[in-house]
């Protein structure tokens, strides 16, 4: 079903139980991400050097890791890297990538025909490998980690979007505001923007949960965030020794927030794919 | 005859993805900032060392020289020489993919056989519970780092149940195995030691099952859905209505609709698993194309890093091809 | 005798999760054997949920009572097997939309197969045969090679051909066919319905042809159903049915037929085509673009016609006819490959698209599908005011602007605030005219304005413009398929086909005195319901 065929028939909004559950948890991941220092007794840093992992007991709930951090504590601090750099990644390819798709699938012709070609060059890498070596080569402090993210993920955008466009392009109501005097960028803004977006829209979320998980991925091999700085990814990298040892606690923690946390964009983003009539 | 010029068709529209994934590749190492000679070059290094070593690697010529000597050398299969260890790349490259392809290959394979029959299974139940554990098993696969799946298993099956072996590498120790094909589990096959063969299959188990459930996810939603969207449009439908046999209903109005698809969606897992694979071999000491890359990334060994895109990207590319060539012959309505 | 299908006290009850729809309640309807009845009724009435209930392919939660008995046997008890069996062999169902409804991945050749091998009406051996056989009773041409066809490489007509051969393959008893024309050209319309027509055999099988068309089925139907709201409102042979209407609602369905031997309305005064004409098109010719190395498309050539002030234009053709093209040129939405097409002074075939939206102002257009005409995502408000963004307006002047083209159109401000999927088809095309009429424009064009609309609302709208028209000040282009509507309208008609005019003149001569074959063509497909046309019907075996 196209976006119009959905919105023709936009029925009142029923309440899903995927989308409500996937709001829930990153509710309360947001939460814990902002009162991250309110709900810890210890600084995600600082070295309890009385304890290197201990178990998880009263004095550290989730125990604490080889560097006598206090897991718990770093657990909720991870949230606020890996939740910020993942929507600022996302905005930044929905923004790129649907103003790239608007433009050139409306005006078409060679400037279309060249996008097409480059994105088809920049698509032929697998994405996390092609985010492994910008990562590698630019370097991984934070707002490069966004820009890296967010450009790898920008090009399906701009084919989504351009797609769009060309559809909605045979619709009558594109010629009726050209012939109600539109220019082209008032078409381009006023009349197909609105109608394009919603797709685009609705994958967002889903887009969160990869970026996520791309941002742990480059942390857990080394080219991410990097200890001591709190992010699930390279927690979870520090604890893989200790797996072995049977000390769990060390990556069993970050990796579940790191799994919710997923979970909850992707049942929002099967929800809002299920409201929108685009999934059953 | 539609096929054999689609192939070609394709074909011709490969060259110039391939020429620009060769530039882009080359190109995107040298405008990176950092300085891959600064790397190479001792820190007590002196002005004139740079310079010599800058010519010894011929970096100090024109890019488009170096370019056409870079294609030049990658058709004669001369890939260059890691920076780090000196090993020409092409040797490595030889030991190491195969290692990669057995882990990937088996994966997506037994991952598009749960994703085919799991999806049309649930699509026949819809909001039965057949459906219903598959919708929910779908979304968790699609939210598991496969990293970290990775780890749960060694913590659960070898460390804690020990029906796993350690995640130590490709087979186990002690088990000396002749390369013929660099495949290990056939060449362990191949030397007539069956105890050296279920070691290979043995090792082989944690990372196949953990790459496999994580992609079989996708492509399972992916199943059920235009399963139930073919089995509730029209041409399903009037079939029904003109009392066809169930047999013939599924099988020719039913499951070659369903599949239309999946070939491009397996195209694109298939560009995550190689990701993926990345995160898996590290994981699992695997010794794969994946952690040599990641070596040599994290060491900014450019030559192996540019290898290994190049080969990644054009593997990407050609599975593309095939999943092209698939979904044609699938579907009719493609244009050749 | 009894009937071939009986219908009795049949309801239908649909629970949504909007709560529950009664689709169809109490309805009773016969078919016997040689006999072809036609369900008329509009769009959503339930015509085709009988259909459905017929070959027992209704939604899963739907309530259905009451008794369909086919052939003596009890429909909605079927199971299994004999369900199977029912399905094709005792009702088969022409899909709507053929195209759509035929397997994509499959040879429309091996479709009919597996239906010929369903009801054993072929062995695997002469399968072949018998399809190319009966591919040949429903008029396709090269039937052998249309065997190995996929349904996308054939054209709707075909589709829809082989989609009869599909029903017919399962050799039915009764045989249903679904608004079988809809998006068919009028002469195919009725090549098509006569094939239809022609599959009622005494003794054997009956047809049941559903169509929101009256005009074009009555022609082939001995009698006549019809359904308003899932209820059934009249049933009887055609020629009472039309000829003494008993329900409102029948003679509603009648009275908005177009009848090409109503009179003319009287015009207010006659069109003067003094001075210099708003619109003078000369010499048009429009080639599109070839595609790598094949010849272009000359979609319009050589056209050349003058309109005035205060005249009402018809442009008339067959789809395919390039009448579209033209309008879109004259509209400046294509450019001509040569010719001038002169407005108000101005050859805008040669102007830059920016000096184009100035004369926008002043010549305007109603589209032929009202809603898509619509942004979805804007408010009736906001498209109507959209033209005027061409003029500077202090907002507080905006809104009666607005308000008073939608009084113009019969809507009232209520409707400000609606989007289009809060609107009907017919208060959907006068938002559109509206849009048209807000910068009192000096020239519209209305390309089918009535087309894809109701027929009852057809009546509504082109009362509407035939008030329109009657202000003498603007000028008219009336875009159409269809003498019959135009007749009643517009003072001049230019008839177009394959890009060329074939024919123009004053309305009335060229209604009495056609000069040109193809007016002569259009002229007889055109739908009528006058007693002479019905008695030419097929009236062989009326039981």
């Amino acid at each position: 079903m196209t976006a119009l065929e959905a919105s023709r028939h936009s029925r009142p909004v029923r309440i899903n139980a995927l989308l409500v559950a996937g709001a829930v948890i990153l509710a309360l991941v947001a939460l814990a991400a902002v009162f991250a220092p309110l709900l810890s007794a210890w600084p995600p840093t600082r070295i309890d050097h009385l304890s290197f992992l201990e178990p998880p007991g009263p004095g550290h709930l989730f125990g604490t890791d080889s560097n006598g951090m206090d897991v718990y504590s770093r657990v909720l601090h991870a949230a606020r890297i890996d939740l910020g750099v993942a929507v600022a990644a996302v905005a930044l390819a929905v923004t790129v990538g649907t103003l790239v798709g608007l433009i050139v699938g409306y005006i078409g012709g060679w400037a279309d025909e060249l996008t097409m070609r480059g994105l088809d060059v920049v698509q032929a890498f697998p994405v996390f490998i092609l985010a492994l070596t910008v990562v590698a080569f630019l370097g991984n402090s934070i707002p490069t980690l966004v820009l890296a993210i967010g450009l790898i993920n920008a090009p399906p955008y701009a084919r989504m979007m351009r797609a769009e466009v060309r559809s909605l392009r045979e619709h009558i109501f594109v010629e009726a505001a050209e012939c109600a005097g539109n220019s082209r960028t008032s078409i381009m803004f006023r009349h197909l923007l609105p109608n394009a977006l919603t797709p685009i829209l609705v994958i967002a979320p889903l887009n969160c949960g990869w970026a996520i998980l791309m941002l742990a991925g480059l942390s857990f091999v080394g080219l991410g965030v990097t200890v001591p700085q709190a992010e699930w990814g390279a927690m979870i990298s520090a604890g893989a020794a200790d797996i072995v040892g049977g000390r769990w606690w060390t990556t069993i923690f970050p990796g579940t927030a790191l799994f919710i946390t997923v979970l909850g964009f992707n049942l929002v983003g099967e929800g809002l794919q299920q409201i929108t009539g685009r999934r059953r | 005859m539609r096929l054999v010029v689609f192939v070609s068709r394709r074909l011709a529209l490969l060259a110039p993805v391939l020429i620009g994934v060769s530039i882009a590749t080359f190109v995107l190492i040298r405008v990176l900032p950092g300085d891959p000679v600064l790397l190479i070059v001792p820190e007590t290094a002196t002005a004139q060392d740079i310079a010599d070593t800058r010519e010894r690697y011929g970096l100090d010529r024109p890019l488009v020289v170096q370019y056409l000597d870079y294609v030049a050398g990658i058709f004669r299969g001369d890939f260059g020489s890691s920076i780090t260890t000196n090993r020409p790349i092409a040797t490595d490259l030889a030991q190491r993919l195969p290692l990669t392809l057995e882990l990937v290959v088996l994966a997506l394979a037994i991952a598009l056989v749960l994703a085919i029959t799991g999806g049309l299974y649930a699509a026949r139940h819809v909001g039965r519970w057949p459906d219903h554990v598959t919708r929910i098993g779908a979304l968790i696969g699609n939210s598991l780092p496969e990293f970290w799946l990775g780890l749960v298993f060694i913590l659960v099956l070898f460390q804690g149940l020990g029906i796993a072996p350690p995640p130590t590498g490709r087979i186990g120790t002690g088990f000396d195995v002749v390369r013929v094909t660099g495949f290990i589990s056939i060449d362990a096959a191949l030397s007539g030691n069956p105890a050296a063969f279920l070691s290979a299959l043995h090792h082989l188990m944690l990372p196949v099952m953990t790459l496999a459930l994580v992609i079989t996810a996708p492509m399972l939603r992916s199943v059920r859905a235009s399963a139930i969207e073919t089995r509730d449009g029209d041409s399903f439908r009037c079939a029904e209505a003109h009392g066809l046999a169930d047999r013939v209903l599924s099988r020719a109005y039913l499951v070659r609709q369903t599949l239309i698809r999946l070939p491009t969606l397996a195209a694109i897992i298939f560009g995550n698993l190689l990701g993926g694979s990345v995160l898996i071999e590290f994981v699992f000491s695997w010794q794969g194309l994946g952690q040599w890359a990641l070596r040599g990334l994290l060491l900014r060994d450019y030559p192996v890093i540019q290898a290994f895109v190049l080969v990644t990207a054009t593997a990407y590319v050609l599975v593309f091809l095939l999943a092209d060539i698939l979904q044609a012959a699938l579907d009719p309505r493609v244009k050749v | 005798m009894t009937p071939l299908l009986d219908i009795a006290d049949l309801s239908v009850a649909i629970d949504g999760a909007d709560g529950t729809v009664r689709a169809l309640e109490k309805v009773a309807l016969r078919v016997d054997a040689g006999e072809v009845v036609g369900l008329v009724g509009e769009s959503g009435g339930g015509k085709s949920m009988i259909a459905r209930t017929i070959v027992r392919l209704l939604p899963e939660r739907s309530r259905v009572t009451g008794s369909v008995t086919l052939d003596g046997r009890d429909v909605l008890g079927l199971r299994d097997d004999d369900l199977r069996d029912h399905r094709g062999g005792g009702a088969a169902l022409c899909f709507q939309a053929p195209r759509a409804s035929l397997n994509p991945t499959r040879t429309v050749g091996r479709q009919v197969v597996d239906r010929l091998l369903a009801h054993d009406q072929a062995t695997p051996e002469d399968a072949r045969q018998r399809t190319v056989g009966l591919f040949t009773e429903v008029g396709l041409r090269d039937p052998d090679r249309q065997f190995d066809r996929f349904p996308h490489e054939l054209s709707g007509g075909m589709c829809q051909r082989v989609m009869i051969a599909l029903a017919l393959a399962c050799r039915p008893r009764l045989f249903i066919a679904d608004e079988p024309t809809t998006g068919l050209d009028v002469t195919l319309t009725g090549e098509i319905l006569k094939l239809i027509a022609a599959q009622a055999v005494p003794g054997e099988r009956g047809v049941l042809i559903i169509s929101h068309d009256l005009a074009a089925i009555a022609r082939v139907c001995d009698r006549i159903a019809v359904l308003e709201s899932g209820r059934m409102v009249e049933t009887g042979p055609t020629v009472q049915v039309l000829g003494a209407p008993s329900h409102p609602y029948t003679r509603k369905l009648i009275a908005a037929v177009p009848d090409i031997a109503r009179v003319r309305e009287a015009m207010a005064s006659p069109a003067t085509a003094n001075g210099d004409p708003v619109l003078s098109v000369s010499n048009l010719d429009v080639v599109y673009r070839a595609r790598f190395g094949r010849h272009g498309l000359r979609a319009i050539s050589d056209v050349s016609f003058n309109l005035h002030a205060g005249e009402t234009l018809a442009i008339v053709g067959e789809s395919g006819s390039g009448k579209s093209t033209l309008s879109r040129a004259i509209m400046g939405l294509l450019r001509p490959t040569a010719g001038r097409i002169v407005f108000e002074g101005t050859d805008l075939a040669h102007l830059a698209r920016r000096d184009i939206r100035d004369l926008r102002k002043r010549m305007q257009m109603v589209f032929q599908d009202p809603i898509d005409a619509l942004n979805p995502r804007m408010s009736v408000e906001q498209i109507v005011s959209d033209p005027l963004r061409l003029v500077k307006m202090p907002a507080h002047e905006r809104r009666p602007r607005i308000e008073a083209a939608l009084s113009e159109v019969g809507l009232e401000p209520k409707f400000l605030g609606r989007h289009r999927h809060e609107l009907s088809g017919g208060q959907a095309q006068r938002v559109g005219i509206a849009r048209a009429l807000v910068l009192d424009p000096a020239m519209v064009v209305l390309d089918e304005p009535t087309s894809a609309l109701d027929v009852t609302i057809q009546a509504q709208i082109l009362d509407l413009i035939r008030q329109l028209t009657r202000r003498r000040d603007r000028a008219y282009i009336m875009v159409s398929h269809d003498l019959a509507t135009v007749r009643a309208l517009c003072d001049r008609v230019i008839v177009i086909a394959d890009g060329r005019i074939a024919e123009q003149g004053e309305t009335e001569s060229l209604f009495t005195r056609p000069s040109s074959p193809v007016t002569e063509a259009l002229l007889a497909a055109a739908p009528r319901l006058s007693p002479e046309a019905l008695s030419m019907k097929k009236d062989a075996h009326v039981p």
